[in-house]
């Protein structure tokens, strides 16, 4: 690369993220991919105006169903509410004084007389939607997948039976008309457009849209860093809904009526097509959607209105062709069935258009590859920093899984936890990682007590984990894994030095060269590293690992032993280990726990545990039976 | 006294209905960790199955043997033309999917039969009311609490008693563990759809009887509702099904009592709302595991 534009890509990495520039790159193509499909085919004379203005809309709302659906991996049935929401608030303002009364005499006062344009309407029609989207938030975030999608659909069906049941406010049944159409100009609907793809794009690349990826890629695994999965699901569920309500008053206005009906089944079966036609994860792939299924509706109808002027005569063998009127229903049904069955990540895929190669390369200052600025790690773990448990109990009922465990992990050391299977390991990881909590005894680390903290209280407050079976982000990025972690650790820090920062552990693991692949599709061995990696890029005071060497060959696991030993004397953290693993523990421990039937029967350093009859009986022996 | 005795048949009539749907829709997620958003259309398939059989002539308890059947047959089809070719994807495309077929099976209904809604003569002895003393009782209340109840005895029976029965509770448990003892999985898939296929029969037989009509939407509300009695209940234990539906049961009651009559549009809408709220301070359900275990 010659030297200056090596300069001007660094300049570009400097002031933006990998993240922003992609989802930058990503909306302003999109937007313009938009433009140029809607300019070609009013300019081939295929489709009306308003037709291609009504696409537009969809894809406006396509954009805030694919920010929840992709971000979070929940399907929702219900944002076709805040469509409807966004729909009548914007009418109550924009319908004719003159018509207001007779068809919503009830309405308040204040209401009843205003006549605002429809731009000024959008105002009061997406802040309806938010409203509704935080009443709405509240249940959606504590719920997960199938309850999740259910009580959306539950929200659908009490809007609907509201719209038709709140007469002074909606009109039910006999809807609400004499909306000013023409009021939904180009330069309205695409600037809502850019409006939506920016603000969908910023937060897809916020620290909220990061958190919610990271908790849909693996929930455990996100608390174990520190991030509590109900915020960022709230945050972009509210978000997604106002997108829903300025699409919804737009859509609205161009169609003039608004009835209960546009608002349901169909509506949002529309929608699911859209999102899972294009590619449920992406915006590129609900943008795609959106333009795809806009048009194929149009042909459907075409289709439908041909078939029917033949409707009443007779075909063949007395079979009378019937009147058609779900065509388009049945053909996306038979669609859906077709991308999930052949290409369940939809047409567009998982990326966003600028994150493909090919996109890339043809900005290659923009896109350069970045290089890590040091393999230290950038912090140090006071000498003081300890973790202990005292009496540590947990017990269901009758049954006592484990009981007083008295263990201490020093900053510095290295301490073993061993123990025949069923010995009581797995509770234990589980107890002091918050994952299940205590009956009885304490856990203290530095002198507090956080016998009762959650597992992501405790990664805030200085313990990393890994965990038995790896738990990686597996479609996001290797740099991304450990930027999520970094984002809990340093809040303040800017995107660029978050990410500069998440390189670095990265070149500490010796994972630099990988850090663009996707975690899933790392080898095993690079997939334990970067659980460690992202583990210590929460600065933690100790680390607890869970069995790293299971699956490991002897060359790998003597690998993980230098690393552990490189990661005490360089950070001076604390390192607890869980393992069957007996040389490597014996090799690697300063001090050995041992734990047989829920028990804690020997401790001491490796040479005194080995001598202990106890555990010869309780461990030795029971392998030699096996 | 009176109110109370029909009260507490309204609530027993309802939620054995809501429980035959919720158990249904539990069966098969027990297997395949999806609910089966079309199974308010077998309702309604069932539905016109007995429209259709009683045009031609067939007696009343014929007709509805043969309608609950065809509810069976219809589920058992669905899994094999639609779910089968999407075994091992994950539960959310089977969700999906089941939302696809549930709107063109709606979609068929309105174009091959008719978007309009079909009457279905009711018998006397399913209509009308008889009286105890001073309280009116709906014949249809009572004859749906009857067959809801013989029909969940006959389960628990048929779950509990029979070979297979106990094999399809094992798979529902822990299909895993299940399949590597030797049971059939398609056998136990197909065993459980025509399980709920008849039990989403027999719900509509009690539901029309007390509507006396078929319609294309007709499955969609109680389904609906049924999906969410589901996870109310708790979805880890079949269990749970029975507890949401009867909870359901008792709240729609309790709305058709305490609601004025203006009101009665809110109902469902009420009935709803509660559930969802409900299930924001217990999003596990009734029954649900304690604490979230670790995977």
């Amino acid at each position: 690369m010659a030297q200056s534009e090596t300069a001007r890509a660094s300049k570009f990495s400097a002031f933006f993220d990998q993240r922003t520039r992609v989802s930058v790159f990503s909306a302003v193509s999109l937007f313009l991919l938009v433009c140029g499909v809607l300019a070609l085919i009013a300019g081939l004379g295929f489709a009306s105006e308003r037709l291609l203005k009504i696409a537009a809309i969809n894809i406006i709302a396509g954009v805030g169903l694919g920010l929840f659906c992709g971000s979070t991996g929940i399907l929702s049935l219900g944002h076709v509410v805040f469509f409807g929401i966004g729909a009548y608030v914007s009418a109550w303002f924009t319908i004719p004084s003159t018509i207001k009364p007779i068809l919503l005499p009830q309405l308040p006062a204040p209401l009843l007389n205003v006549e605002w344009p429809l731009v000024a309407a959008i105002v009061p029609a997406t802040c309806a939607a938010a409203i509704v989207g935080v009443l709405t938030g509240f249940v959606m975030q504590r719920l997960r997948e199938t309850s999740a999608v259910i009580a959306s659909f539950g929200f659908l069906v009490i809007a609907y039976l509201l719209f038709i049941g709140l007469k002074p406010l909606t009109n039910g049944k006999q809807s609400l008309y004499a909306l000013p159409t023409e009021q939904v100009t180009w330069p309205l609907v695409l600037g809502l457009l850019a409006l939506a793809l920016m603000i969908a794009f910023a937060v897809k690349s916020s620290r909220i849209g990061r958190a919610a990826e990271s908790f849909r890629e693996n929930e455990p695994a996100a608390r174990s860093i520190g991030i509590r999965s109900e915020r960022p699901i709230f945050g972009v569920w509210v978000v997604s809904a106002a997108i829903m309500g300025a699409a919804g008053a737009l859509f609205a206005h161009s169609v003039g009526v608004v009835s209960p009906s546009s608002f349901y089944l169909d509506k949002t079966f529309a929608l699911i097509v859209l999102v899972i036609v294009g590619g449920y994860r992406s915006l590129t792939g609900a943008v795609v959607g959106a333009i795809f299924v806009s048009f194929a509706e149009e042909i459907f109808k075409k289709t439908e209105e041909f078939l029917n002027g033949y409707s009443g005569t007779e075909l063949a063998f007395g079979f009378i062709m019937p009147n058609v009127f779900g065509l388009t229903a049945l053909s996306f049904s038979l669609l859906i069935l077709l991308v999930l069955y052949y290409r369940p990540e939809g047409v567009a895929g998982y990326k966003e258009i600028a994150a493909h190669q090919w996109f890339q390369r043809l900005f290659p200052n923009v896109f350069a590859e970045k290089t890590a600025h040091s393999n230290k790690p950038n912090y140090h773990v006071d000498e003081t920093a300890v973790l202990t448990t005292t009496n540590l109990q947990k017990s269901y009922g009758a049954f006592c899984a484990m009981d007083k465990i008295n263990l201490e992990v020093k900053a510095g050391q290295i301490v073993g936890l061993i123990g025949p299977n069923g010995a009581g390991k797995s509770t234990f990881i589980n107890v002091i990682t918050g994952n299940l909590f205590a009956t009885g005894g304490s856990i203290q680390l530095n002198g507090n007590d956080v016998t009762l903290a959650s597992a992501s209280e405790l990664a805030k407050i200085g313990l990393g984990r890994t965990f038995q079976n790896i738990r990686t982000f597996g479609a996001m990025s290797a740099l991304e894994n450990v930027i999520a972690a970094v984002n809990v650790s340093r809040p303040d820090m800017s995107r660029v030095e978050a990410e500069q920062l998440a390189l670095n552990w990265l070149a500490f693991l010796g994972l630099e060269n990988k850090y663009q692949e996707q975690a899933d599709g790392l080898a095993y061995g690079d997939q334990r590293r970067l659980e460690i990696a992202r583990a210590l890029a929460l600065e933690p005071q100790f680390l607890i690992l869970d069995e790293p060497a299971a699956g490991m060959n002897d060359q790998e696991t003597k690998d993980l032993t230098d690393l552990l030993q490189q990661i005490v004397q360089r950070i001076g953290c604390g390192i607890l280990l869980v393992e069957h693993d007996l040389p490597m523990v014996m090799a690697l421990c300063d001090q050995i726990y041992v734990v047989n039937k829920g028990e804690q029967i020997a401790s001491g350093t490796p040479q005194e545990v080995q001598a202990d009859p106890h555990v010869i009986e309780a461990y030795i022996g029971e392998e030699m039976d096996d | 006294m009176e109110q109370l005795i029909q009260f507490a048949i309204s609530v027993l009539s309802l939620g054995g209905t809501y429980a035959l749907l919720a158990l249904g829709l539990a069966t098969v997620f027990g297997l395949l960790g999806f609910l089966n958003f079309a199974h308010g259309d077998l309702m309604t398939v069932c539905g016109y199955g007995l429209f259709f059989m009683l045009a031609a002539g067939v007696p009343f308890p014929v007709a509805v043997l043969f309608a609950v059947a065809l509810a069976g047959l219809a589920a058992v089809a669905m899994e094999r033309i639609a779910f089968r070719p999407l075994r091992g994807r994950s539960p959310m495309s089977l969700l999906i999917t089941s939302f696809a077929i549930s709107l063109a099976l709606h979609v068929s209904f309105q174009i091959f039969i008719s978007p309009k809604s079909k009457p279905i003569p009711i018998p006397s002895y399913f209509s009308g009311y008889m009286t105890f003393g001073d309280v009116f009782i709906s014949k249809a209340q009572v004859m749906s609490i009857i067959i809801s109840f013989a029909t969940l005895f006959g389960l628990n029976a048929f779950i509990t008693k029979t070979r297979i029965g106990i094999a399809l509770r094992a798979a529902a448990s822990d299909f895993t563990v299940a399949r590597s003892m030797g049971i059939n999985a398609n056998k136990m898939i197909m065993l459980a759809f025509g399980l709920s296929g008849v039990l989403a029969g027999v719900a509509a037989v009690m539901w029309i009887a007390q509507r006396g009509a078929v319609f294309p939407a007709m499955g969609l509300t109680p389904m609906v509702k049924a999906l969410i009695a589901v996870i109310i209940g708790g979805l880890s234990n079949p269990k749970g099904a029975l507890y949401g539906g009867f909870l359901l049961g008792l709240l729609e009651a309790s709305f058709l009592y305490i609601l004025p009559d203006q009101y009665v549009i809110y109902r469902d809408a009420a009935v709803l709302l509660t559930l969802i709220a409900f299930l924001m301070m217990r999003p596990n359900g009734i029954i649900a595991t304690n604490a979230e275990p670790m995977r």
